[in-house]
């Protein structure tokens, strides 16, 4: 595998396929907006997420994959005393924008109070910054980073990585902007300043998206875990008799900004599990580390928590390696320690009930839980939570051990089988975790009723895009799953919708190459 | 939060970008630089420096140089300053106690300048009631749009405040605290801190700066002005003594005239709401407890606002709220309501709104700026905008006002008066009054 951003350049060859089509278009999109050609495209594509969800920030493994649906970069650079960029967006809903670069060298100031599509490319930009400043201080510490015309052009939906990919793309445009054509980033390096980049506008993220955004690959499903060192394994799905494996990725057009909703849905989340990992942690008694190099994990989670308790009570010192067999074991010990500590409170913690049970203060609660991302809620569901985080990892080791070691006597076996496993986690993300939404309900009961044997949501949720385990080919079942959405779904929950954006509703994708440079 | 979304049209307007003329904006100290002139820098399509006046030109010289700013002149005389036809807006950004000689003559010789259209001055507006009704008539016969930095008004946290509180989130309100710490007011003084801000008569100390931000900041939240007010102002510590950088003492003892406590009462005018609010100077205890605490107690919840230091318009802040309302599920834009919202009517919301990398002192002036650009650029597409307006009184769009700041002065006035004469006053008529 190779450990670094790929670099294609003209004459065309080898380009990953999303790709052969789009980059001529967002060439000519760019002359005609700034009339000069661009120097430079970066992409970086959508994602889907097989299984996993929510759980990278517990910093449990994830199973997801690239898909052929891309945010494209194409950038010229500008050689001036005031350096500037300018951003278009190729939908003409999201407006031009321009900034000056500051002019001393210190980071571009970013609000996180504005909801705002500019804001993410200023993400890209400071990590990519705060990177240049660590790789050549001498040269990035006191002058300002080039300028550029940007033009930005997206096929992504709303919720396949949209944002990720954008900062991925951002990030990257940056680097290479300001390093030069023959200077190679690690795909390593690109995930690990990425994964925190939202969290400059207030959403509090987990590196999964950016990680596969980053490290897909063809025909790949990517196995990314995040402990004890960041790692993204691409796994060739089995090889059928008589059928292939496609997904169907079906977009519910439920828009969740996720800055707008973040306070009631994914930054409360991130408090949940947190608040879940501590008041297991104080039940039994052990202590949970402070990662101070990660701030989704400076209070511990329920990885944590899970290692902890292993040290203290069954003297299994070295925290869990990965290993499928031993995860497993684990997990399971983990669900039952779940069900002892939380199964009475169902119903939710208020804040004095969880503060309580952390053995503190409710200043202190709110002091050390509430204040590092907005947040609003009733109670804090810490049962349905760190049930959902544990059982959904282990599906995500018995999806692996599937993928690795299983063979199946006919190819409905596969499907069946790992289309189970999605099934229970759409389950589990509809009643634990709570980040479904009736729209991806209907989506996935027509689905199943119509030939996908696993459907379930993908990404955070409330909304956004769903995933469909379904046999293409000769003897497949696509058409026909597509068939029942539009006729079942879509024309009924939206009748006006034109034919482009039905078509664009609806992906059959297989994995794609991740994040990668095109030189004009 | 609608109010907190970017204007969907572009910002990257078609026209030019409106030129700024600063009175006041030095590269080496002072509050421009560190606040106007990063936030014109974020919205460099909007705005633009094209002139610089302060009384030695070769400060001004040194500014443009240093800052780079290539579209800037450097006047020599205040007249030739205002009479430029390259300036939309003069920023006044220099000390209180110099805005009445300053502002008074600019207006006259800006006759000489057709293309003048906004003039954006620091709070606090003037030294005293008389020179800001002054200022405010001349600019309303010069006839610019006018704005005053009471920035507060662009927190985030302040806006969340006022739209909990407006959607009905706490009931009716029935009663505020307020309790804040105003720094510089006590036992000791930093050596290089300018004299000025210790003698009562230059426009800045406690009550019109610490308390006049964090007033105006409650009338805005709460849609509400004072009906009547009791106050007592307090110089407790008339001497000071002078500390080095490092806080050692040098054995010095200076003069303080400006108070050092303010205890302040009064009724907002819409529920007869009764206020309680104290500031103290002297050096912030961050260990025990917050210097800045509004507590706003409703029917139906209660709202805290906490800060580091008294200073709500330059702090990042927190906003607790806690409280209950019927029908309330969160829903994302057009989605139909759950079966099963998983929220109980009947219980307790929680809110805890604080952005940990915002930067409160630019952003909130960042903010004001932007929406000087969003009206004089019609972004949001407002039909039949008016080309000027009077006062932004307790709208979520627009800025504060010299009108504004007028009726902040007159409460700041009814303050000393109340101290000096003993007894409540009723200032009801505080923006009735024409002049």
């Amino acid at each position: 595998m190779n450990t670094n951003v790929p670099i294609f350049s003209s004459p065309v060859r080898d380009l990953p396929r999303s790709f052969e089509q789009k980059h001529l278009a967002v060439v000519d999109a760019f002359f005609q907006t700034y009339h000069v050609k661009p120097d430079f495209i970066a992409r970086s594509p959508g994602r889907v997420n097989l299984i996993g969800e929510h759980i990278d920030y517990c910093d449990f493994s994830v199973l997801p994959l690239a898909i052929d649906v891309d945010m494209l970069c194409a950038v010229k650079i500008l050689d001036e005393k005031n350096p500037s960029i300018t951003l278009t967006n190729a939908d003409p809903k999201f407006a031009q924008r321009k900034f000056d670069l500051p002019l001393d060298g210190s980071y571009m100031a970013i609000d996180p109070s504005v909801s705002e599509w500019s804001n993410y490319f200023k993400c890209g930009l400071h990590v990519a910054h705060s990177y240049l400043k660590k790789i050549a201080p001498e040269r990035f510490n006191n002058t300002p980073l080039v300028g550029a015309q940007i033009f930005c052009q997206s096929d992504i939906p709303t919720g396949g990585g949209l944002s990720s990919a954008f900062t991925c793309a951002a990030a990257l445009a940056t680097i290479r902007a300001n390093m030069g054509k023959n200077f190679d980033i690690s795909k390593k390096d690109l995930t690990r300043i990425t994964a925190v980049a939202e969290h400059y506008v207030g959403v509090n993220n987990g590196g999964m998206d950016q990680a596969t955004s980053v490290y897909g690959e063809e025909d790949h499903a990517l196995y990314v875990e995040f402990r004890p060192k960041l790692k993204a394994t691409p796994f060739k799905f089995p090889q059928l008799k008589n059928h292939e494996i496609s997904f169907v990725i079906a977009n519910t057009l439920v828009k969740s900004n996720k800055f707008e909703t973040a306070p009631t849905n994914y930054n409360l989340r991130v408090i949940e599990v947190t608040v879940a990992a501590n008041a297991l942690a104080t039940r039994y008694s052990v202590a949970l580390p402070s990662h101070k190099d990660n701030s989704n994990s400076e209070r511990g989670n329920l990885r944590d928590f899970m290692d902890a308790y292993y040290a203290r009570y069954e003297n299994q010192a070295q925290p869990w390696n990965g290993d499928i067999g031993t995860g497993i074991e684990r997990l399971l010990k983990m669900l039952q320690l779940v069900e002892e500590s939380f199964s009475r409170k169902k119903s939710g913690f208020t804040v004095h009930e969880a503060s309580t049970a952390l053995n503190c203060s409710r200043e202190e609660f709110t002091r050390d839980y509430l204040t590092t991302f907005p947040v609003r809620f009733q109670v804090l569901k810490l049962y349905q939570r760190a049930k959902h985080v544990y059982s959904e990892s282990l599906r995500v080791l018995k999806a692996l051990k599937m993928m690795t070691s299983a063979t199946f006597h006919t190819d409905e076996d596969f499907f069946t089988d790992f289309g189970r496993l999605m099934n229970e986690s759409q389950a589990s993300c509809d009643k634990l975790y709570e980040c479904s939404c009736i729209e991806t309900n209907q989506i996935c009961s027509i689905a199943l009723a119509n030939g996908s044997f696993g459907s379930r949501l993908t990404g955070a949720g409330w909304g956004g895009c769903t995933i469909h385990l379904v046999p293409s080919g000769a003897n497949g079942n696509v058409e026909q799953v597509r068939k029942a959405l539009i006729e079942k779904f879509y024309n009924v929950r939206y009748p006006d919708l034109t034919d482009e954006e039905l078509k664009d509703a609806i992906i059959v994708s297989k994995p794609a190459l991740g994040t990668c440079l095109y030189e004009q | 939060m609608d109010y907190n979304k970017r204007s969907s049209v572009s910002t990257v307007p078609n026209a030019a970008p409106i030129r700024v003329g600063f009175v006041g904006l030095n590269a080496a100290k002072g509050w421009a630089i560190k606040t106007h002139y990063p936030a014109i820098l974020q919205l460099s399509s909007q705005f633009q420096i094209t002139a610089l006046y302060s009384p030695k030109i070769e400060t001004s010289i040194a500014t443009i140089q240093r800052l780079k700013l290539s579209n800037a002149t450097a006047f020599p005389t205040l007249e030739s300053f205002a009479s430029s036809s390259t300036i939309d807006m003069i920023v006044i950004a220099i000390q209180v106690a110099s805005h009445y000689e300053v502002v008074m003559p600019l207006l006259e010789f800006s006759k000489n300048n057709p293309n003048l259209k906004y003039l954006f001055v620091e709070w606090a507006l003037a030294c005293s009631l008389d020179q800001a009704e002054s200022i405010y008539k001349a600019a309303a016969e010069r006839g610019v749009q006018t704005i005053i930095s009471l920035q507060g008004r662009k927190s985030p946290y302040i806006l969340r405040a006022k739209e909990l509180i407006s959607q009905g989130y706490i009931g009716d309100i029935n009663s505020i605290e307020i309790a804040g710490n105003g720094g510089w007011y006590g036992y000791e003084r930093p050596v290089k801190s300018p004299k000025y801000i210790y003698e009562i008569g230059n426009g800045v100390d406690l009550v019109t700066t610490t308390f006049g931000h964090t007033i105006d900041i409650l009338q805005y939240m709460t849609s509400s002005y004072f009906s009547r007010i009791n106050a007592m102002v307090f110089n407790n510590i008339p001497e000071q003594e002078l500390i080095d950088e490092r806080g050692n003492r040098l054995g010095q003892r200076v003069p303080k005239t400006v108070p050092d406590h303010l205890l302040f009462q009064g009724t907002l005018l819409n529920g007869n709401v009764p206020v309680s609010c104290s500031f103290k100077g002297g050096k912030p205890t961050k260990k025990f407890t917050k210097n800045l605490v509004i507590d706003i107690h409703g029917t139906k919840g209660d709202l805290k606002l906490e800060g580091d230091a008294g200073f709500a318009e330059i702090s990042n802040l927190v906003l607790y709220y806690s409280g209950t309302r019927a029908n309330d599920f969160p829903l994302a834009n057009g989605q139909q309501a759950p079966l099963d919202p998983g929220y109980d009517a009947g219980k307790e919301i929680m809110e805890v709104y604080h952005l940990r990398n915002y930067n409160a002192i630019v952003g909130n002036i960042h903010r004001l700026y932007q929406s000087i650009s969003d009206f004089h650029f019609n972004t949001k597409k407002i039909p039949e905008l008016p080309s000027q307006f009077v006062m932004q009184g307790f709208d979520f769009e627009g800025f504060p006002t010299l009108m504004d700041a007028l009726i902040l002065h007159r409460l700041i006035e009814s303050v000393y008066k109340s101290n000096m004469m003993g007894s409540t006053l009723n200032v009801s008529n505080i923006s009735h009054y024409s002049l």
